[in-house]
């Protein structure tokens, strides 16, 4: 591998370009085999297209670039303490218009720590919420009927439905 | 907007404590079919907290029990404090909810992971209150908690109930344990069609006698029934279908939570087994004696007799016991039992009765029930028995284990039972009796209980040879440790 490169373009599902430190894309595995190629490959003509878009694509960048130093070195625990508070700042975004996304792009790109926060993110975004209060937080719409409705509020007496 | 897929769903949902995670289960279609992949199978939470607060005990062990995602079909907790049964009792149900079978028991002590640490602790209390009616009066300064242990479980396919057995004075002509076996059986009838629970779980009170109450039980239910519980306690409990509020415990004398088939269970939903293993803890002595007179106090709480060796004339004297307990007893500090088998009717049992004093020719013993012509052996407790027994029931867990494994099964929790004089006050050490199943079943939930007569009946499927023999069985231990296994045999693997 050759170590002039320090970084890689890669292209949004929107078509848009983006820079990524060569560090920061070994978060993740398919970040890292792409690097690995472009590297290789003698014509770096071709950028790669991730399919993230590229609101998204912005977010997971700047979670990359913040994490890789530690996730490459190790840190130190008031690193970590640091981190922990910037990964809660950083995971304040909307439901539906950011976090649904970072979900599915830190699946598809196997980005474990991504994967892990968002997901604990979203769970917590549900504690202490009523049924319907976590339907308006995710955008689902209620697709029981009446008597399922009925069914379920036996089923779960504990539960606050509205 | 893309919908998140099954994996990611499966992971986020995973992630909430019990009450989010009910919430969840409403949402939607989608939603409801997530969490019902996350809880497809049986499951047992545990936990265990010694702080002397009895309030934040109970809220600790309880946000940790509801910290992921169950749906309670039970719930048991263990509790030293007579004082707390019923703000206990208050706690739980808030949380909860009416609709799940309680029952709050007050052990000798507790089994289980330590909130705080994690680490498994066996815990027994330093002071047990055995006068009766009166509350220890330092419990009203608070904080003379010595601990709580909370087990919630989630049993597809089984239904659960708490039935109790009220004190014969609520109405005299009935018999109550009788009327005791047909709400259990009427209870099994309506939810399996058929008359044998799967599993009884029976908390007795200490002033009842519970001796007569689980012979008979042993009597009236299928071999295939599992027994397991604590004889001697104080219990309160909520039952989710039983139309009762119970506003004195003292008029109960127990209650079991009954588990039965679900007849209505979805056919994607596999079986849930229970076993039971022992491990025995007394030493028999002597040759076999005859009781030749008997009588009891006239509150039923002990029996005074006399008796003779069988086939010989001469009445048994107190000094040739004691002068072989002498000789044979190595225990510093032992117990002495008689096990007596009684016939009544065609039916015969092994019951244990602690020896209290003997004077001449006349024995003194806990409980009542005895009647001439009944036969009997002197036991002691016996640290070498006791470890023989422990490890014979460590190789019986062993043997459980090895065919849960190759049929597939999934040990998902374990409940232990052991005497009150066992512990760390009998062995020196902590956690004695949960290492035969912590070594077993490492990681597979389980708590447990201290107890004062440790009901214990059911045979595993590996020692069906055992139940060829005819002799007596005794369903209700002494100085014993009761290991109550739940395995499950998904679906698939119940079809063959």
């Amino acid at each position: 591998m050759s170590s002039s490169v320090e970084a890689i373009t890669v292209l949004s599902s929107d078509g848009d370009e983006f820079k990524i430190t060569v560090s920061a894309a070994k978060l993740s595995k398919p970040l890292n085999w792409m690097l690995e190629d472009v590297c290789f490959s003698d014509d770096c003509d071709e950028v790669p297209t991730i399919e993230v878009n590229s609101k998204t694509l912005v977010k997971v960048i700047e979670y990359c670039e913040k994490h890789a130093p530690r996730a490459n070195s190790g840190a130190s625990d008031s690193d970590a303490e640091e981190l922990k508070k910037w990964d809660i700042e950083f995971m304040k975004m909307d439901v539906k218009d950011i976090l649904f996304h970072i979900l599915m792009a830190a699946n598809y790109l196997h980005m474990e720590g991504l994967y892990d926060l968002a997901c604990q993110t979203a769970a917590d975004l549900m504690k202490g919420m009523t049924v319907s209060q976590i339907r308006k937080i995710f955008h689902i719409k209620n697709d029981f009927s009446s008597e399922e409705q009925e069914q379920l509020r036996r089923q779960h007496p504990g539960c606050s439905f509205d | 907007m893309r919908r998140l897929n099954d994996d990611i769903m499966l992971n986020i949902l995973a992630r909430l404590p019990a009450e989010s995670f009910a919430s969840a289960a409403c949402v939607s279609k989608y939603w409801n079919h997530i969490t019902s992949q996350i809880l497809s199978r049986p499951k047992l939470a545990s936990a265990l907290s010694l702080n002397p607060s009895l309030l934040q005990a109970v809220k600790e062990v309880l946000d940790k029990v509801l910290g992921k995602p169950i749906r309670p079909h039970f719930a048991i907790a263990f509790i030293n404090e007579e004082y707390g049964l019923r703000l206990t009792q208050t706690l739980i149900t808030q949380r909860l909810k009416n609709k799940v079978p309680l029952v709050v028991h007050i052990s000798h002590g507790v089994m289980g992971k330590d909130v705080l640490s994690d680490e498994l602790r066996e815990v027994q209390w330093d002071y047990f209150d055995y006068s009766g009616n009166h509350p220890r009066l330092r419990s009203v300064f608070g904080n003379s908690n010595e601990g709580v242990v909370l087990v919630l479980g989630f049993v597809p396919g089984l239904k659960v109930d708490t039935i109790p057995l009220f004190h014969p004075h609520q109405d005299p002509t009935v018999d109550h344990v009788d009327k005791f076996i047909t709400d259990i059986q009427a209870f099994t009838a309506e939810a399996s069609g058929h008359l044998s629970p799967s599993a009884i779980m029976m908390f007795g009170d200490r002033r009842s006698d519970m001796n007569s109450v689980v012979a008979k039980m042993d009597h009236a239910m299928p071999k295939e029934t599992v027994m397991v519980g604590d004889a001697g306690g104080c219990f309160l409990f909520n039952s989710k279908n039983y139309p009762i509020t119970t506003p004195n415990p003292y008029l109960l004398d127990a209650v079991a939570l009954v588990f039965a088939d679900d007849r209505d269970k979805s056919p994607d939903v596999g079986d849930i087994d229970f076993h039971l293993v022992l491990a025995e803890g007394l030493m028999p002595f002597g040759p076999s004696f005859e009781v030749i007179a008997a009588g009891m106090n006239p509150s039923q709480e002990w029996s005074v007799f006399s008796a003779r060796m069988q086939g010989s004339h001469v009445v048994l004297s107190s000094n040739s016991v004691f002068e072989t307990v002498l000789e044979t007893v190595t225990d510093p500090n032992y117990e002495l039992y008689i096990g007596v088998t009684q016939r009544r009717g065609a039916e015969e049992s092994l019951i244990f009765y602690k020896l209290l004093v003997g004077q001449g020719f006349q024995f003194i013993v806990e409980g009542i029930g005895l009647a001439p012509g009944d036969s009997f052996m002197f036991y002691h407790t016996d640290m070498e028995a006791t470890l023989t027994g422990r490890d014979t029931a460590y190789d019986n867990l062993d043997t459980l284990k090895e065919i849960v494994d190759e049929n597939e099964y999934d040990v998902f929790g374990g409940l232990i039972l052991s005497s009150n004089f066992r512990g760390r006050r009998y062995f020196g050490v902590e956690n004695i009796d949960v290492m035969p199943f912590v070594e077993n079943f490492p990681g597979v939930e389980v708590a447990g209980s201290f107890s004062k007569g440790e009901i214990g009946r059911g045979c595993s499927s590996f020692d069906a040879e055992d139940e060829e023999e005819t002799i007596a069985r005794s369903p209700l231990h002494v100085s014993s440790a009761i290991y109550f296994v739940m395995a499950y045999s998904p679906a698939s693997a119940a079809d063959d």
